[in-house]
């Protein structure tokens, strides 16, 4: 297998795992107090709230990463904060890939966990409550449990959507090897450089593990539906 | 038995639809039976007791302990409470099983000072199983179980942490007619065994007939009377029911 693919190929699969494992577990500690405050509250800004958590699924990637490039730029706010405190700029760097991946995945995991959450109801919460347990231990006791089907699906969207991105990191971190080339945009760099066999290997292999997540995510709903008699 | 009292005093609105204003003293012994029509406000009342409804403003207590007094900026959560509650639905948790669910609240029994020698009497969770016949279910899965050994199973959970004071709301109205009879049956047991005073909301004058040591009868959203059964009835203007409760007493 290592003969098949250059060690700029490997960097890369290595660097968007990398990528794809950290988006997961920042965006899950993002998607869980999001989602459940989405699912109930009454507030007048949860529509606005998740209008704009849904946005990134409706927007092109590019404009996504356009505006999170200027964002992190050196006229940015984000950017002037980051300089301010001495880690310079995050643009075309690992973690500004990050925070780019989070976003633009914000949806894939948002939306699982407040389908989740609003199935199980508050019920279960007071429920806890009147049995002595604090909001904050029912919430990790009995929510999080009940919504562990809806966590798992958030999880491995979230992972698969990341490891299939390409304008938003593109924008953002450019495609420099090792430090943010990952294997969509190296696929990129292969068509350009006419290496349609290179391309091919890694587009298989993205291809592969994209219809085995979809597949495994789709046999785990359907072992859920069958319920004991 | 206690000479505790459980005193209310309660204002809640929910917009200008829905109004309840409660103000009774209960003796904290046996089965207070909260009764009125659907509507009236038993379950918001109930759950303004347990400190489930924010909104309500006043002052409940349990002898000593004081849980709500907003005129002296007293507000106990619903956690610390010490109170068991019985909803409608068994509402079991699903990831757990039966013996999972009777033990959770065990997991955070604080030891505040506030158990007092009384509690000691009460009984633990082995005798709590036996007394509601679920010994055979322990280690089956909650969603296997009948409706009546749902609402067992949640009477043992509530039951498991010795509260103070078991609330239950409407908890047979899920059922079919014999397993009615028997959850109330297995209740009254409970109420023998244990000691522990029971407020008890229900809309049915079967339930009133069989399980009330004394009644308080919600119409309008208003408390409006406290006594043994058929006078707090006629005290309430519903003096028909009462002649229908006595009838359904002779029986």
């Amino acid at each position: 297998m290592s003969g098949l693919l250059a060690p700029a190929d490997w960097a890369a699969i290595g660097l968007t795992l990398r990528l794809a494992m950290a988006t997961t577990v920042l965006l899950l500690l993002v998607a869980l107090p999001l989602a459940w405050w989405l699912a109930g509250s009454a507030s007048r800004w949860r529509a606005p709230v998740a209008a704009l958590v849904t946005l990134p699924l409706v927007l092109p990637p590019t404009v996504l990463g356009f505006y999170l490039l200027v964002l992190m730029g050196p006229d940015g706010p984000l950017g002037r904060l980051t300089q301010s405190l001495g880690w310079g700029l995050l643009s075309f760097t690992f973690t500004g890939l990050l925070i780019g991946s989070v976003v633009y995945s914000l949806p894939f995991a948002v939306q699982p966990l407040r389908d989740a959450f609003e199935a199980a109801g508050k019920r279960p919460l007071e429920v806890a409550q009147t049995l002595g347990a604090t909001p904050l231990q029912a919430f990790v006791s009995v929510v999080l449990p009940l919504a562990r089907p809806g966590l798992l699906t958030a999880a491995v969207l979230t992972f698969a959507h990341t490891i299939g991105e390409f304008g938003v990191v593109l924008m953002i971190g450019g495609s420099i090897p090792g430090r943010t080339q990952v294997v969509s945009t190296q696929i990129y760099g292969h068509v350009e450089g006419m290496d349609y066999a290179a391309a091919h290997t890694l587009a298989v292999m993205l291809l592969v593990f994209s219809f085995a997540v979809l597949l495994a995510l789709s046999l785990l709903g359907r072992r859920r539906m069958r319920v004991l008699p | 038995m206690t000479g505790d009292l459980l005193s209310v005093s309660l204002r809640l609105s929910h917009g200008p639809a829905f109004a309840l204003e409660a103000d009774f003293q209960l003796p904290a012994s046996g089965i207070s039976v909260l009764f009125g029509a659907s509507g009236s406000g038993k379950t918001t009342l109930l759950r303004a007791i347990a400190g489930l409804e924010p909104s309500a403003a006043g002052r409940v207590a349990l002898g000593p302990r004081v849980w709500q007094d907003d005129a002296a900026g007293v507000r106990v959560p619903a956690w610390r409470r010490r109170i068991g509650y019985v909803f409608q639905e068994a509402s079991l948790f699903e990831h757990l099983d039966v013996a999972g669910n009777i033990a959770y609240g065990l997991r955070w029994q604080r030891d505040d000072g506030a158990a007092d020698s009384r509690d000691e009497s009460r009984v633990g969770v082995d005798a709590l199983v036996g007394l509601l016949g679920i010994g055979g279910l322990l280690r089956r899965r909650v969603d296997t179980l009948s409706g009546g050994e749902r609402q067992r199973v949640a009477i043992a959970r509530a039951m498991a942490t010795r509260p103070a004071l078991l609330l239950l709301d409407e908890p047979l109205s899920a059922l079919d007619f014999a397993r009615r009879d028997e959850i109330m049956d297995w209740l009254l047991k409970l109420r023998d065994g244990t000691g522990t005073p029971m407020l008890y909301v229900t809309h049915s004058l079967e339930e009133l007939a069989r399980l009330a040591d004394r009644a308080l009868v919600l119409s309008s959203g208003r408390a409006a009377a406290c006594d043994a059964p058929e006078a707090a009835l006629r005290q309430a203007g519903l003096g028909v029911v009462a002649d229908r409760l006595d009838r359904l007493r002779q029986i």
